[in-house]
């Protein structure tokens, strides 16, 4: 008897979970379940007239696009993934109905998302998935730079799909080594953000001695060689080189080892989780009373600033093509649209999936004729548009890569007491070779752990 | 009787030596060498950073090593423990502005978790390695998947009082985080108040001898049941405690669980599973490699935690302190 | 006379149940989507995975969540000769091979002397070293970014072609482990289980046995760690993390330990719940740990041994199990002595 009825408390309690597991799940994503109805009506309309056609008799445009995002929803880099998730359902919910945007020349843009549960297997299979069920004509693959190279690679012989990438930065994707049918809107390369904050630290700041403390894997050795590469080229010295592994937590061995530098900056790059204790453990060791911290992008991102401790981060300088607090009209409005709908200060992630969107309805209204396909996007993308993104105005060069604002930004605390990042100083028309002549800078090879720029390590 | 028992205590006593002696035979070279690498100044920082380190290492891994001594269930769900325990103890620290309501807060919600794993899911199991392997990594993804969906996938940090923030500053250039220093010095209090229960206490001894014999144990008429249940209890509060411990060092966030069980397992590992001794001296060791490794070989960085693990396991299949099979 | 009447109602069944599975086998790639299909190639491929781990795991009792390693290591073979040289698909093969087998010989060596909890422990370091070394060497392995370019043999390239190749080889791999585990090696290595004291009696050095046993079960894990890296095309670290490892130990135990068609059910059932429940379900990491507790509450024996006891019960008490292989329930005794 007793053991029935424990039979039967256990069948309750794993029954309430699963409800509390399913409860949960409907009222978190009824904006996916829309979603998805409008797919199932997306592709009844696409098989009566093709892919990204026009059905109607006349017209001379097309009328159907449809986009395949793929995004970490679960898994380790699942906070900076519900970020773009959320600013994708925003630019869908103030641009049209929620599940489709219809541009000024009536094409009707609608969009599947799907969980890649940040590993780049499940991201391909996923990709499989969009491409062949859902017959999508643009695909945006995922944040991390992994999940963009093993997508990136999948889709390189089809011709039909153009893949948009706001986050992975691989250099050679716009440089040695490009990508067919690729381009990164409201994206960036690794490199090209560091080049004008070296120009910042040298030529504003006086620093001549500056060490690195950079993650230990290749989006680390692009990022960090931009700064150090563009810093010697300037003059000045980049002293020592530290290499912290990917998903490092405890930067006790690290900070111990800043504090025997004798330089005038600390060039910090963490990825993720590691930001929080990297920029605790930079404070709390007094490494910020010797050398400031001249952080990369992600490391003072707004993702990271959420999790961080008031004291330890405020007045800190990072950089970035991303600024929550600059003062333009097109990245307030997105701020506040953004908090309006999630609570959060927008990260760059949110930043960049939503200027992605921009870029995609930009260029369709520029766009004319019966068919769509990757090429015709592309070079309407290429030819001297302009967008007005969540960044600030936007262009694209020959090569897909942006030419952007770049913002020195330093950690402020708002008027409600949260952080964030406002500029102390901008750059304009960044592009991804700046200040160096296109050809010359071609003939370097990439940057690696061993090539961090013909001016540094001997 | 007696002689044997003797002779049983006179080679673990000899055993104990031998490991204290090649353990030395390789540090004093390492030290020398060490040494010449760095400053005294650096060697003894890095000495306070791997004991501190370790000291988090020893919160994950008193309440795994526990609960394998006593239970011989190795806890996959630890690490969904730690990660579950530190998001209740930061929310409870936001909402009550109480640090130490957080720290208590975060042991008791996984001690009530644990109470059900224990009664409910795992009793009807006990002693099937497999259905263990699977329930409690089943459970992991339960506890890991729904603190995504309750707290989201923003690394998060406990809010420290005033007095744990910032430095200690020594002299002029000195800086060393007080965080740090504090949790040493909890995790020294912990293994205190765990050695003085173990040796000390009634229960201590109920439990040294259920580890020993259970059935001898039963026989004296002591409810083995409830004693299982109270270990397991302990095990998953100093686990939720550990959680909020860590979340003022490492930040929390998703797929943190399994890399928090890897550490406890290395740990315990190294140390020996189910020895108190061994959850000391292994988050010492751990500690230490991993803050001496990283200076001196960064590019071994992954390799060190493993490596030395996967050395002392062929040498000494039971780990450093653990007893021979 | 019609031979099959000599069979027993179960082995009717069950033989009726094995030509099923084939016929739809052979016919899938005409009924389904390509993408459902590149899934169920996925499932077969994780499913001779799976069938390796429950060698070591079902037939011996020895549990490894490191077997991944060996699985990776062919993967990065393969890998890198395909993505750094300009060496044709045979020499990626042989490579890939090299590796994973040498991989399985020095995994073995160092874990032929434990057992026990400690035997899963040593595995999971072993993984864990792989893990490292694919995240550390940059030159090699490409570390976080991988390894692109990899590209499938041209004559079995489309989806629905490497379908049918990856059937074919994981057919003959289950056949020839099916000999495996009824041969003196197999019957050896159950001996395992129970106790090594048990084996030595029985005149086998248990410490070589698990050393044979690594060899054999780390062949199989290479063949299908060939055969995923042409699946996907790209390997990375997280083709070796612990999860990956964990994976086809769930699988073995979730469809049926010490069975070989339970790890088939585990990996179609997990594979499915990963790839395509996840697109329905926001939340399928819970669904999936629930599908884990429910089977260990409710179908100790995993699903195989469910169905088995269920038809035993209803239908036919006659004869052996539905699976191919009997099912000995595991001794708990045996299990707290040998991890004491």
């Amino acid at each position: 008897m007793r053991k029935t009825i424990r039979k039967w408390i256990v069948l309750a309690a794993v029954l309430a979970l699963v409800a509390a597991a399913c409860g949960d799940d409907s009222s978190e994503t009824t904006a996916t379940t829309a979603g998805t109805t409008a797919t199932t009506a997306g592709t009844t309309e696409t098989t009566a007239g093709g892919t990204a056609t026009t059905t109607g008799g006349g017209a001379d445009m097309f009328t159907e696009l449809k986009i395949g995002v793929i995004l970490p929803l679960t898994g380790g880099i699942a906070g900076p993934g519900a970020d773009a998730r959320e600013s994708w359902e925003l630019y869908f919910d103030t641009n049209g109905d929620g599940t489709t945007v219809t541009t000024s020349n009536g094409v009707n843009i609608t969009y599947v998302m799907e969980d890649n549960a940040s590993d780049p297997a499940v991201a391909l299979t996923v990709a499989t998935k969009l491409l062949e069920v859902d017959d999508v004509d643009i695909v945006i693959p995922g944040i991390l730079a992994s999940t963009g190279t093993a997508v990136g690679d999948a889709l390189g012989e089809r011709t039909d799909v153009l893949l948009l990438s706001p986050f992975s930065c691989n250099d050679d994707f716009t440089q040695r080594t490009p990508l067919e049918g690729y381009a990164r809107p409201a994206g960036w390369s690794c490199s090209q953000t560091g080049k004008a904050f070296a120009q910042w630290a040298y030529e504003e700041q006086g620093y001549r001695d500056i060490a690195t403390a950079c993650t230990d894997y290749t989006f680390g050795y692009e990022h960090c060689g931009g700064f150090a590469d563009a810093f010697t080229q300037l003059g000045g010295t980049i002293t020592e080189q530290i290499w912290h592994p990917l998903g490092n937590s405890d930067f006790g061995t690290y900070a111990t080892q800043m504090n025997e530098l004798d330089v005038d900056g600390i060039v910090g790059l963490v990825v993720g989780g590691s930001a929080v204790p990297f920029v605790t453990a930079y404070s709390d060791f007094g490494v910020k009373n010797r050398a400031p911290l001249l952080a990369g992008v992600t490391t003072l991102d707004q993702s990271a600033l959420r999790g961080m401790d008031k004291e330890v981060a405020l007045g800190a300088i990072g950089h970035s093509h991303w600024s929550e607090g600059a003062d333009n009209p097109s990245t307030k409005q997105f701020v506040e649209d953004f908090e309006a709908a999630t609570g959060k200060i927008a990260s760059y992630y949110a930043a960049g999936n939503y200027g992605a969107m921009e870029w995609i309805v930009a260029a369709v209204e520029a766009m004319s004729g019966p068919e769509w396909t990757p090429d015709l996007m592309l070079e309407t993308m290429k030819d001297g548009l302009v967008v007005d993104t969540p960044f600030g105005q936007q262009a694209m060069d020959d090569e897909g890569a942006m030419v952007f604002n770049v913002y020195i930004n330093e950690i402020q605390e708002r008027e409600d007491g949260k952080l964030w990042n406002v500029p102390i100083f901008t750059y304009e028309n960044v592009d991804q070779y700046y200040g160096r002549d296109r050809d010359e800078y071609l003939t370097q090879p990439p940057y690696t752990k061993d090539f961090q720029g013909t001016g540094v390590g001997g | 009787m007696e002689h044997s028992a003797e002779r049983v205590v006179d080679t673990v006593k000899a055993d104990r030596r031998r490991v204290l002696i090649i353990t030395a035979l390789v540090a004093i070279p390492l030290i020398a060498w060490t040494l010449t690498q760095m400053s005294l100044l650096s060697f003894g920082t890095q000495i306070l950073n791997g004991l501190s380190f370790g000291a988090v290492l020893f919160f994950l891994a008193s309440g795994f090593t526990m609960i394998f001594g006593l239970l011989r269930i190795a806890n996959l769900a630890h690490g969904g423990f730690y990660l579950m325990g530190g998001y209740v103890g930061i929310t409870t620290t936001l909402v009550t502005g109480q640090f130490w309501l957080g720290l208590i807060a975060g042991g008791l919600a996984i001690m009530v978790l644990g109470v059900f794993a224990e009664r409910v899911l795992l009793r009807r199991i006990r002693g099937l390695v497999k259905p263990e392997v699977l329930l409690t990594i089943g459970l992991t993804f339960v506890i890991g998947d729904l603190s995504l969906a309750m707290w989201g996938g923003d690394p998060r940090t406990v809010p420290l009082p005033g007095y744990l923030k910032g430095p200690i500053q020594i002299g002029d250039s000195f800086f060393y985080p007080k965080y740090r220093v504090f949790v040493l010095g909890l995790a020294i209090v912990l293994a205190a108040i765990l050695f003085y229960i173990d040796r000390r206490t009634k229960i201590g001894a109920i439990v040294r001898a259920g580890v020993d014999d259970r059935e001898t144990v039963a026989a004296l008429g002591i409810n083995i049941n409830a004693v299982f249940t109270i270990a397991f209890m302990f095990g998953a509060f100093i686990a939720g405690m550990s959680g909020v411990i860590g979340a003022g060092f490492l930040a929390l966030l998703p797929g943190q669980d399994f890399e928090i069980l890897l550490f406890a397992l290395v740990v315990v590992i190294i140390g020996g599973l189910g020895s108190l001794e061994g959850a000391v001296l292994g988050a010492a060791v751990v500690g230490l490699i991993d803050s001496f490794a990283k200076a001196l070989v960064p590019e071994l960085s992954f390799f060190t935690l493993f490596a030395p693990m996967a050395i002392i396991l062929m040498i000494r299949p039971n780990g450093l302190l653990g007893k021979a099979p | 006379m019609n031979p099959l009447r000599a069979l027993s109602l179960t082995r009717r069944v069950q033989l009726a149940l094995l030509v099923g599975a084939l016929v739809a086998g052979m016919v899938l790639p005409h009924v389904v989507s390509s993408f459902i299909l590149r899934l169920v190639t996925l499932a077969l491929v994780s499913a001779l995975f799976a069938m390796s781990v429950d060698l070591m795991a079902g037939y011996a009792g020895l549990v490894t969540i490191g077997q991944a390693g060996i699985l990776g290591t062919a993967m990065y073979g393969v890998g890198y000769v395909a993505s750094k040289t300009d060496g044709g698909i045979a020499l990626q093969i042989t490579v890939g091979f090299v590796a994973g087998m040498t991989a399985a010989v020095i995994f073995g060596l160092m874990a032929m002397r434990s057992s026990g909890v400690y035997f899963i422990l040593i595995t999971i370091a072993q993984g864990m070293i792989i893990w490292g070394l694919a995240s550390l060497l940059v030159n090699i392995t490409g570390a976080e970014n991988g390894l692109p370019g990899i590209r499938r043999p041209v004559n079995i390239e489309s989806g629905f072609r490497y379908y049918y190749a990856t059937l074919v080889v994981v057919l003959i791999c289950s056949l020839a482990l099916f000999v495996v585990v009824r041969s003196p090696f197999g019957h050896a290595l159950k001996g395992l289980r129970g106790s090594e004291t048990r084996v030595r009696m029985l005149g086998h050095n248990s410490a070589f046995l698990k050393f044979y046993m690594f060899l054999v079960s780390g062949f199989f894990a290479t063949v299908a760690g060939i055969l995923l890296v042409y699946l996907n095309e790209f390997v990375n670290p997280t083709d070796v993390i612990l999860g990956a490892s964990a994976l086809p130990v769930l699988m073995a135990i979730l469809g049926g330990i010490g069975t070989l068609i339970g790890p088939f059910i585990g990996a179609f059932v997990i594979v499915f719940l990963r790839n395509w429940v996840s697109l329905r379900v926001d939340r399928w990491q819970t669904l999936m740990g629930l599908t884990f507790i429910l089977v260990v509450l409710f179908a100790r024996e995993g699903l195989v041994g469910a169905v088995s006891a269920w038809w035993h019960k209803r239908i036919d008490g006659r004869d052996g199990g539905v699976s191919s292989v009997l099912h000995e329930p595991e001794k708990r005794e045996a299990v707290l002595s040998e991890s004491g």
